[in-house]
């Protein structure tokens, strides 16, 4: 239990950039409250009650007035983290998706030295938990991962990732939108900082699958990654 | 003299006149001003003078004068899609940036401030 492994919880901040997600933000929020850990969450200029609910849950609210996407969001909440002292940093999807029971198992590698960058894989042992058609978009988005940032994994959009506070230090996510998923992978791998991957459970919903990438996402990934590289 | 070109000239002379007045009105923007001022005075010769681009068609390898035009036309487009692309995301990085700083602030009052004052 996290609640018996103080190094796993003290100075743990977990970042949640989170739009329209009223609906389950407080089921999200509530169990990492309860395990000790300090949450922030982003409310990417919602126009739904998502930050009061998330405030009534316990987390810490940071509002961005406008949308700006969840590149953005997380950038803000690791910024706000970092400024106040976070050690170890969990970014953690808001529809659901993950469980607070897999926080540890990331932030322990951290914790224990051996990494300063955990990234959870839904592929290492939970393969047939993906839907069929999820895991195909998810294949290519790994295939592309590795060509644009030289980094092998299992998976490479996956929400759940723990970062040293020096690895932290390091992201700063120019892409806003769903791209940011490759380009913090890109950021990490050049820090040259060790890696590992770590498996993790992902919770497929009816309303986690509705909000998640789908396919006709993947072609603005790849045009704002690319047009970020051409422009640099 | 043709009626396009007593349509057109006027037009093209107002904007001539404009461009070479920020010449010497904005020298902080002068290559921007130089670059217009050069295109209208261009398009000006070329309505006066039709025949000076098919001319120069034909020095650059192109049977008309036409044709020169519209693969100028395409170029710039594509070049002045690239430039507005660049422009939008520098922008938008610039709201993001923005965003995000009024956020933390806004962050840190409402830590400080007592739960009865939040709104």
């Amino acid at each position: 239990m996290a609640s018996n492994l103080p190094d796993l919880v003290d100075g743990v901040w977990i970042v949640i950039a989170a739009y329209h997600e009223g609906a389950v933000i407080a089921e999200v929020v509530g169990p990492l409250v309860a395990a000790g850990y300090r949450v922030v969450v982003v409310d990417d200029g919602s126009g739904d009650d998502t930050a009061a609910r998330a405030r009534q849950a316990g987390a810490l609210i940071v509002r961005h007035a406008v949308n700006r996407g969840q590149g953005a969001a997380l950038q803000s909440g690791l910024r706000y983290a970092l400024r106040h002292g976070a050690r170890i940093l969990v970014t953690f999807d808001a529809d659901g998706q993950h469980t607070a029971g897999d926080v540890p198992v990331l932030v322990g590698p951290i914790a224990a030295g051996t990494a300063d960058i955990a990234l959870g894989s839904r592929f290492l042992e939970h393969a047939a938990d993906v839907p069929a058609a999820r895991r195909v978009l998810l294949r290519l988005a790994v295939a592309f991962t590795g060509v644009v940032s030289g980094v092998r994994l299992t998976d490479a959009h996956n929400g759940l990732r723990a970062l040293s506070r020096r690895a932290a230090e390091q992201v700063e996510l120019q892409l806003d939108r769903m791209a940011h998923a490759s380009e913090i992978i890109d950021q990490l791998a050049r820090t040259g900082l060790p890696l590992v991957e770590v498996s993790v459970r992902v919770h497929y919903t009816k309303y986690s699958l509705e909000k998640g990438q789908r396919a006709g996402h993947a072609a603005r990934i790849v045009w704002d990654y690319l047009l970020n590289k051409l422009s640099r | 003299m043709r009626l396009f070109q007593l349509l057109a000239l006027p037009l093209i002379a107002a904007m001539l006149a404009v461009s070479v007045r920020n010449l010497f009105k904005s020298p902080s923007r002068l290559m921007v001003s130089l670059f217009w001022s050069g295109l209208w005075l261009a398009t000006l010769v070329a309505v006066v003078y039709p025949d000076t681009t098919t001319r120069l068609a034909r020095a650059l390898g192109i049977y008309r004068g036409a044709d020169l035009l519209v693969y100028s036309a395409v170029l710039a487009f594509i070049a002045g899609f690239y430039l507005v692309s660049l422009r939008l995301r520098q922008m938008s990085r610039e709201i993001t940036l923005l965003t995000r700083e009024v956020a933390l602030l806004e962050a840190e009052r409402q830590k400080d401030s007592p739960p009865s004052a939040r709104a």
